[in-house]
C-alpha cells in the first residue's frame, strides 16, 4: 500500500487526468462504459503495458529506446515465420524472445561500451529492424496454421483474456525486480547519479546492458502477444508503440532525466493512453487524430513534470 | 571542418561512384547522374537544417513529418485556387511554426530534443492525414512546378536552390556571430551561457531554421513530384542524419559543417541510387541507412585505436576536430 501512497503523493495529476478522462468519455459517449468495451480496453492496454515496463526501466536509467516498436514487429515476424514453416509454439516463443535479448545485448553494448548516445543507437537500430522485418517476407504479412500459439493472444484463462495475465505477471516481475533487488536500486541510481554509482563500485556498463536486455525481452514478448492476437506476423505492426510507451512513462511521472518515477505511474500512464485511444476510436476519430492527441498529452505531461520538479 | 576531412569524404564519394559505375554501367549515364544530384539537392536542404541542430548537440526527428504537413496544407490551398506564391509562404510559415514549438520546448522547458521532435513527428504527420483525409493532391500550376522540375540556365532548379541555401548557411555559420555561438553552444552550453551567449534564443532560432528548411525542402519536393500526400518524407530523418554523420559532423555537437553535409548527402544519394540500379530491394533501404549511421559513429570510437590506417583514410574515421 505504501507505494500507492507514494504514487498519490508524487503525481496526483495522473489520477485526476485518468478520472477526468473516464468521466468525459462516459458523458460524451455512453457505450464507453459498457462491460464489453472496458474489457476490450484492458486487453488493448496489456500489450502497451508490457513494452512500457521496459521503457520505464530504460528511462529511469537516463536512456531511451526508440527501437522497441520495430523490435516488436520483428519478433512477431520471426515467430510467425517459424510457425508457418511448421515449427512448434515453444520454439516460436523461444526465438522471438531470443531476438529481443540479442538486440538488447547489442544496443546495450553500443551504449555502454562505445558510448553511443542511446537515442541515436536505438534510432539506427529502428531502421535496421524495420528493414529486416520488411525484407524477411517481402513486405507482406505471414500467416500460420492455427496452433497453440494463438492462445497467447486470444485465449481465455478463468474468464480473463490471456494477454492480461501475461501483462499482470510481467508487471509483478518487474515490480519485484525494480523495488526488491539490487538491480532495481542500481537502475534508479544510474539515472540519478551515474558517477556516484560507479564510485560505489557498481559495474555501470553491465547495469546498462542488463537494462537494455530486459527492455528488449519485454518488447519482444509484447510483439509475440500482439502477433498472436492479430493471428499473423505483420512487418510494421509495432511502429508507433515506442511513441505510446514513452508517452505512458512520461504521463506516469517518469522523467527524461532518469532516477525519478516508477512503474506504478507507468501503469496509469498506459491506462490513460489506452483510454484516450479507445474513447477517440468510439467517437469515430481515426489513428491520426489519436496520435495528435497523444502528442499533445505527451508535451503537456513533460511540461507538468518539469514544473513539478522546479 | 578541416580540409583533410573534406578530402577524405570526397575520396569516399568518388570511390563509391567508381565502384558503382564498374558494377552497373548505367550509373554513369548523364541523365542518371543529373538525377542523383537533383535528389541529393533536396536531401542537402534537409541536411543543412539537421547540421545546424546537431551542431548544438541536438537532433530533429520531425523534419520528414514537418515537410509532409507543410506540403499538404499548401497543396490544399493551391488546389482550391490560391496562388502559388501564397501557397509557398503558407508552407514556410507552417515549417517555421513547428520549428519554433520544437525550439521553445527544448530551450525553455528543457525537453530532450529527440523527444519533442519525435512527438512533433507524430503530431505533424497526424495533422497532415487529418488535413488531407486520405486523399492525394496532384497536378500543380506550371509556375509552381518550375521550382522542382524546371531548369534555369540549363541547370535543374532544385540544384540551384539547394546551392543557394548551402551558400547562405555556409556564410551564416562561418562569418556571423550566430554561427560562432552555435559552435560554442554545441561544445559547451554552460560556459557559452556564462560568457553571455543567449543560449535559449540561439536554440530556438536553430530549431526554427530547421523547421523552415524542412518546409522549403517540402516545397521543392512537392513541386518535383507534382503531388502531395501525408506519407511523403517518412525516411527523411534517417537519410538526413546519415548524411550529416557521414559528412563528419559529430553528434555531441560543436564540430562539423555544411560542406561535409553536402558531400554526405551526395554519398547517401549515390548509395540509394546504386541500390536501385543493382535492384537491391528498396525494403532494405532503412536497414542499410541505419547500419551506415551506426558504423560511422562506431568508426569515430575505434579511430582512436586504429593507428595503422593510411593517413588519407584516417580523418574519415576520426572524431571531428581532432585532426
Amino acid at each position: 500500500m505504501s507505494d500507492v501512497k507514494v504514487l498519490l503523493k508524487r503525481c496526483p495529476n495522473v489520477i485526476f487526468l485518468f478520472a477526468g478522462l473516464v468521466v468525459l468519455f462516459a458523458v460524451i459517449c455512453p457505450p464507453f462504459l459498457s462491460l464489453g468495451n472496458l474489457a476490450n480496453l484492458v486487453l488493448q492496454g496489456s500489450v502497451l503495458l508490457i513494452v512500457s515496463l521496459g521503457m520505464t526501466l530504460i528511462m529511469l536509467g537516463n536512456m531511451i529506446d526508440l527501437s522497441v516498436g520495430c523490435l516488436m514487429s520483428l519478433s512477431g515476424m520471426v515467430a510467425a515465420m517459424i510457425l508457418a514453416k511448421g515449427g512448434g509454439t515453444f520454439s516460436a516463443i523461444l526465438f522471438g524472445i531470443l531476438i529481443g535479448l540479442a538486440s538488447g545485448l547489442f544496443v546495450g553494448l553500443l551504449v555502454a561500451k562505445l558510448h553511443f548516445p542511446s537515442f541515436i543507437a536505438t534510432f539506427g537500430m529502428m531502421g535496421i529492424f524495420e528493414g529486416i522485418s520488411l525484407f524477411s517476407n517481402e513486405g507482406s504479412s505471414v500467416y500460420w496454421p492455427k496452433s497453440a500459439f494463438n492462445f497467447v493472444g486470444s485465449g481465455m484463462l478463468f474468464q480473463v483474456p490471456f494477454p492480461i495475465w501475461v501483462a499482470a505477471a510481467l508487471f509483478i516481475v518487474v515490480y519485484v525486480l525494480l523495488y526488491r533487488t539490487p538491480f532495481g536500486a542500481n537502475t534508479y541510481a544510474l539515472g540519478g547519479h551515474e558517477e556516484g554509482l560507479r564510485l560505489a563500485g557498481v559495474n555501470v556498463r553491465r547495469q546498462k546492458v542488463l537494462i537494455f536486455m530486459t527492455s528488449g525481452m519485454l518488447a519482444s514478448m509484447a510483439g509475440l502477444v500482439l502477433a498472436s492476437r492479430i493471428a499473423s506476423g505483420h512487418p510494421t505492426v509495432g511502429i508507433g508503440y515506442e511513441f505510446e510507451a514513452i508517452a505512458s512513462c512520461v504521463i506516469g511521472g517518469t522523467t527524461f532525466f532518469g532516477g525519478r518515477g516508477g512503474i506504478m505511474g507507468t501503469l496509469f500512464g498506459v491506462l490513460i493512453i489506452t483510454l484516450l485511444r479507445n474513447g477517440l476510436n468510439l467517437m469515430g476519430y481515426s489513428t491520426p487524430y489519436q496520435y495528435c492527441a497523444i502528442g499533445i498529452i505527451l508535451v503537456v505531461g513533460i511540461t507538468l513534470n518539469s514544473i513539478y520538479q522546479r | 571542418m578541416s580540409q583533410s576531412k573534406v578530402i577524405s569524404r570526397l575520396i569516399l564519394l568518388l570511390g563509391l561512384s567508381l565502384l558503382l559505375s564498374l558494377v552497373s554501367p548505367s550509373f554513369t549515364r548523364f541523365d542518371n547522374l543529373v538525377n542523383v544530384v537533383r535528389q541529393a539537392a533536396i536531401l542537402n536542404i534537409l541536411g543543412i537544417g539537421m547540421t545546424l541542430v546537431i551542431l548544438t548537440g541536438g537532433i530533429d526527428l520531425s523534419n520528414g513529418a514537418v515537410l509532409a504537413l507543410s506540403s499538404c496544407v499548401s497543396a490544399i490551398y493551391m488546389k482550391s485556387g490560391g496562388s502559388f506564391g501564397v501557397g509557398i509562404l503558407i508552407a514556410l510559415a507552417i515549417g517555421l511554426a513547428c520549428g519554433l514549438i520544437n525550439g521553445w520546448m527544448v530551450a525553455r522547458i528543457f525537453v530532450p530534443p529527440f523527444v519533442i521532435t519525435y512527438a512533433m513527428m507524430f503530431f505533424a504527420r497526424g495533422l497532415a492525414y487529418i488535413a488531407l483525409k486520405g486523399q492525394i493532391m496532384y497536378g500543380f500550376s506550371k509556375e509552381f512546378r518550375f521550382l522542382g522540375a524546371g531548369h534555369l540556365f540549363g541547370i535543374p532548379t532544385p540544384i540551384l536552390l539547394s546551392g543557394a541555401a548551402l551558400l547562405v548557411f555556409y556564410f551564416f555559420l562561418k562569418y556571423t556571430p550566430f554561427g560562432a555561438d552555435i559552435y560554442a553552444l554545441g561544445s559547451d552550453e554552460e560556459s557559452s551561457r556564462l560568457s553571455g551567449v543567449k543560449t535559449g534564443r540561439r536554440l530556438i532560432l536553430v530549431y526554427a531554421l530547421s523547421g523552415f528548411l524542412s518546409a522549403f525542402a517540402g516545397v521543392v519536393y512537392t513541386s518535383r513530384l507534382n503531388a502531395a500526400e501525408p506519407v511523403i518524407g517518412e525516411s527523411f530523418p534517417l537519410d538526413a542524419i546519415a548524411a550529416v554523420v557521414i559528412g563528419g559532423t559529430a553528434l555531441e555537437g560543436g564540430q562539423g559543417g555544411m560542406v561535409g553535409t553536402m558531400i554526405g548527402a551526395l554519398i547517401i544519394t549515390v548509395i540509394i541510387n546504386g541500390m536501385n540500379l543493382l535492384r537491391v530491394p528498396s525494403l532494405l533501404q532503412s536497414f542499410i541507412l541505419g547500419s551506415v549511421i551506426l558504423i560511422m559513429i562506431a568508426s569515430q570510437y575505434f579511430s582512436g585505436r586504429l593507428k595503422g590506417l593510411p593517413s588519407f583514410l584516417k580523418p574519415l574515421a576520426m572524431k571531428g576536430g581532432e585532426t
